[in-house]
């Protein structure tokens, strides 16, 4: 079953860090991700793939890399 | 029935734990956080029987249906150090455990621990001896099982250890095993 | 290839950490008898793969207990049981070989060195042991000048290096007879290297 949603996450981030720790997973859970911002303290994905590979996505970009805190976040249905 | 005052954390009652496990022999557990501290104790409605894992151990090698020979020669001196190595273990562990900021858990004294573990069970494997205590499991890889099996907790690097995780695998593998916290029960 | 373990220590059931500079690999034997070298990390999120465990006969991680194959394939995620992983997720392996009783792995750094196993005979495993000196002491020591093993008449002798300070030695004999002394005589090398130290 595939999912499209809109991942948004506020907090505060590193953006370089975030931005590759989010390719490195979109590419090993094998879903398509397009940045539609990526700024210090918002970041939004357009994300589409099987559900469950999306959900853990979602759930490695909440926990997030180390340099990164994720205060507030929300899905969509795209 | 009879009855071990312990704490699911103390190595030594793990110990006692397991050998009664092993060996089939009816236990209940009590919690006694004084195990940590001074080992854990052995008794029924009568009385006390053992206290602390040497007593223990031999309280059960006593019992009827228990087939296994209580060291003697030789080997009382191989369970006496297995015994005190399982001591100086667990104080360092409780430390490493207990520590607030990381420290080196591995001190000289444990690597000799580990070293001597390591040549005994080496040695045994070579000349064909299934086990430290003869040709079935015995009091004496009781005793140093809970080293062999939470070494992790002090940091050790395994991967200098082989005829110890050979041997830990096998007591896993033996009817009756059980775990404690640190050792891993899916394997 | 760099020798890292005895193949008599990897057996069907055995996870085995490797140490080698700065590298951390597992190796596992599965049901098929072949042996596999990886780097010891779970793509998902880092755990060590060598703290995990066999199951259907594939490497589990202890962690969420995703399942690797032998090519490295995840095939399972237990909180997601109807998932067919992608191929994306897989582990990092490496070439292993077996070869006079020991296992060969070829790192990535490997590529210059292509030094080959010894092939020939039957050799029987005596102990890998990790003895207290720098490879540098050990290769002066086993007249080991380059390369990571040598036989002198019935004695294989490999190493490779867990840690600056410590050597893993593995030794195999061709006569099973003698591994008794063989073992003894290893002791004996340790004991000198670690004096020589102190």
């Amino acid at each position: 079953m595939t999912s499209s949603i809109t991942l948004y996450l506020f907090g505060r981030f590193d953006v370089a860090a975030f931005r590759a720790f989010a390719e490195s997973r979109a590419r090993l859970v094998c879903i398509d991700m397009t940045t539609e911002r990526m700024e210090g303290h918002a970041i939004v994905f357009l994300l589409r793939g099987a559900h469950a590979l999306v959900g853990m996505f979602v759930m490695a970009c909440v926990i997030g890399p180390a340099s990164c805190v994720v205060s507030r976040w929300r899905e969509a249905v795209a | 029935m009879l009855s071990l005052n312990g704490w699911v954390m103390d190595e030594r009652s793990y110990a006692a734990r397991l050998a009664a496990s092993l060996l089939a022999i009816p236990l209940t557990i009590q919690t006694d956080r004084r195990a940590e501290i001074f080992g854990p104790t052995l008794g029924d409605e009568e009385g006390v029987y053992g206290v602390g894992l040497y007593e223990i151990l031999r309280h059960f090698s006593r019992l009827p249906n228990v087939d296994r020979a209580w060291p003697e020669g030789d080997s009382r001196l191989v369970l006496e150090w297995a015994l005190e190595a399982l001591e100086s273990f667990a104080q360092a562990r409780r430390q490493a455990l207990g520590a607030t900021m990381p420290e080196k858990a591995e001190t000289d004294a444990i690597t000799l621990i580990f070293r001597m573990l390591e040549d005994r069970l080496s040695k045994a494997f070579l000349e064909g001896q299934e086990w430290l205590s003869g040709t079935s499991v015995g009091f004496i890889d009781i005793a140093v099982f809970p080293i062999a099996g939470l070494a992790r907790d002090l940091g050790l690097g395994m991967d200098l250890y082989p005829a110890v995780r050979r041997f830990v695998r096998k007591v896993r593998q033996l009817p009756g095993f059980v775990t404690m916290p640190g050792i891993a029960a899916c394997h | 290839m760099i020798p890292v373990a005895l193949s008599m220590d990897v057996v069907f059931g055995d996870i085995v950490p490797v140490r080698h500079e700065v590298q951390e690999l597992v190796l596992w034997r599965d049901e098929e008898g072949m042996v596999h070298g990886w780097e010891d990390r779970c793509p998902h999120r880092g755990v060590r793969l060598s703290l995990g465990f066999i199951r259907n006969n594939r490497l589990a991680c202890l962690y969420h207990g995703w399942q690797f194959d032998h090519e490295g394939r995840c095939r399972a995620i237990p909180s997601h049981p109807s998932l067919n992983p992608p191929s994306t997720i897989r582990t990092e392996n490496f070439r292993v070989e077996e070869k006079a009783g020991l296992i060969w792995i070829a790192l990535r750094n490997d590529a210059k060195r292509p030094l080959v196993p010894p092939a020939e005979g039957a050799w029987h495993g005596v102990r890998s042991l990790a003895i207290r000196a720098t490879l540098a002491a050990l290769r002066e020591a086993l007249v080991l000048e380059t390369g990571q093993w040598r036989v002198s008449s019935d004695r294989l002798l490999a190493v490779h290096s867990p840690e600056e300070e410590i050597t893993m030695v593995h030794m195999a004999v061709s006569d099973a007879s003698a591994r008794v002394k063989a073992a003894e005589w290893l002791l004996d090398l340790r004991d000198s290297m670690e004096e020589i130290r102190c």
